[in-house]
């Protein structure tokens, strides 16, 4: 479905950046951008940061191809976990900035974890992590899309750091169980 | 860092929730580990799904170009009448695109440097740590070759002098031996009139001994494919 030309596989698409295919990039960057771009804005609310980010994490493609490794996951996720690491990098660049650590909380735990829901808008995903428990979900919430490390977040919580890894690995591995391996996300538009 | 240890932070490592520093050893743990990489893969499969579950924006139409460019190609149409124009202007941006060819050329010397003066202190530290072993290599290359490690907090660096280029698109691949399976610590090609220093991080009392084999380029092989050309016997903890 859509106008999306088949340009090959992303990890043969991948091979060929490495070796400074432009085509291949124009093919990755036309399947990706709005991906990157949008995980971007949502967690930073800034269409300048978000530009910023999107362009860092296309560099990084450009330069990186030729180091990135299948035994750590596809070319989707190889992709998608760059630019959720500049968007983290991001969020605590900017909360270092202006606001206090999370350990000081202002607001309910559980604000911040709706906050963060109403960030997700793929109905799958949005069932997929209400279907996790309540602690594995808000664990996922605050480390995903609010870009809190464990260590935080078990601080705030007040919960053991060990409980808050747990929660973190179930929850991924039950996610990941319910969304299916590898799944596309058809972006029709 | 210990296998278990590096285990345990994955998940955090794939959601981006660790500290730097714990990020920082698990990516050295994850270069010698394939169990590792392949619990990364899975996770990192879940998070993917939770970065295309949010509202889809598509981002600014010019950015496409802007990225383009910033990465040196350009989409030139030539029209006759602009000729001289157009010509500036690619004499300009190549002169950008040069710019920008030496600041990535220093940023990557830099990060080498770096890279290599972190290598030399984890070497001069294992030097001066006492419970630290030894392991010579030896084989048909010349050069000399030595493993030191400590067992007990598992890094190790392996020193080389007097290596050989091993040849274009050939690499040094190094091999770490348990039972009759070898596993991959890494590759390396040795810099001209200056000692190699590979970082290994390796639970070294499963190991029995150590090896290098010439493979291809950039990043070797996932078993031998040639016969080693120098080895070691990693001394068992006692």
């Amino acid at each position: 479905m859509g106008p999306v030309r088949d340009q090959g596989d992303d990890e043969t698409l991948l091979t060929r950046i490495a070796r400074s295919d432009l085509e291949a990039f124009r093919a990755v960057y036309d399947r990706y951008s709005g991906q990157v771009y949008s995980l971007a804005w949502s967690m930073l609310r800034d269409a300048s940061v978000a530009q910023e980010i999107t362009q860092d994490v296309f560099l990084a493609i450009w330069r990186g191809a030729g180091a990135f490794d299948l035994g750590r996951g596809t070319a989707r996720s190889w992709i998608l976990s760059l630019a959720h690491h500049k968007s983290v990098d991001a969020v605590r660049r900017w909360r270092r900035a202006i606001t206090a650590p999370l350990s000081e909380g202002i607001r309910d735990d559980a604000d911040v974890v709706e906050e963060a829901m109403r960030k997700v808008d793929s109905a799958g995903v949005q069932d997929a992590l209400r279907a996790l428990s309540a602690d594995q979900r808000e664990a996922i919430v605050l480390a995903y899309y609010g870009g809190y490390t464990q260590r935080e977040i078990a601080d705030r919580l007040r919960t053991p750091l060990g409980t808050v890894k747990t929660r973190i690995r179930d929850g991924l591995l039950r996610l990941r169980e319910m969304l299916g391996r590898g799944v596309r996300e058809e972006t029709v538009r | 860092m210990t296998h278990e240890e590096a285990r345990d932070l994955i998940p955090g490592y794939a959601v981006d929730a660790l500290e730097p520093e714990e990020a920082a050893r698990v990516e050295a743990h994850l270069l010698s580990c394939g169990d590792c990489r392949g619990e990364l893969a899975v996770l990192r499969d879940a998070a993917a799904s939770l970065a295309t579950g949010v509202a889809q924006t598509a981002p600014p139409q010019e950015m496409r170009n802007r990225i383009i460019r910033a990465i040196g190609g350009q989409g030139r149409r030539t029209s006759s009448s602009h000729r001289g124009w157009i010509i500036g202007m690619a004499v300009a941006a190549g002169l950008i695109v040069l710019l920008g060819g030496i600041d990535v050329m220093l940023q990557q010397r830099l990060a080498t440097l770096n890279a290599r003066l972190a290598a030399q202190a984890r070497a001069l530290a294992l030097l001066a740590n006492p419970s630290a072993r030894t392991v010579a290599l030896a084989g048909t290359a010349s050069g000399a070759v030595r493993l030191v490690f400590d067992p007990s907090s598992r890094v190790g660096v392996l020193v080389a002098s007097g290596l050989r280029d091993p040849g274009r698109n050939l690499v040094y691949q190094l091999w770490l031996v348990a039972g009759q399976a070898p596993e991959s610590a890494g590759v390396f090609r040795p810099a001209p009139d200056e000692p190699t220093i590979v970082t290994v991080v390796a639970d070294f009392n499963k190991y029995h001994a150590i090896a290098i084999s010439v493979e291809q380029a950039p990043a070797g092989a996932p078993r031998p494919t040639t016969t080693p050309i120098l080895t070691g016997v990693i001394p068992g903890s006692g």
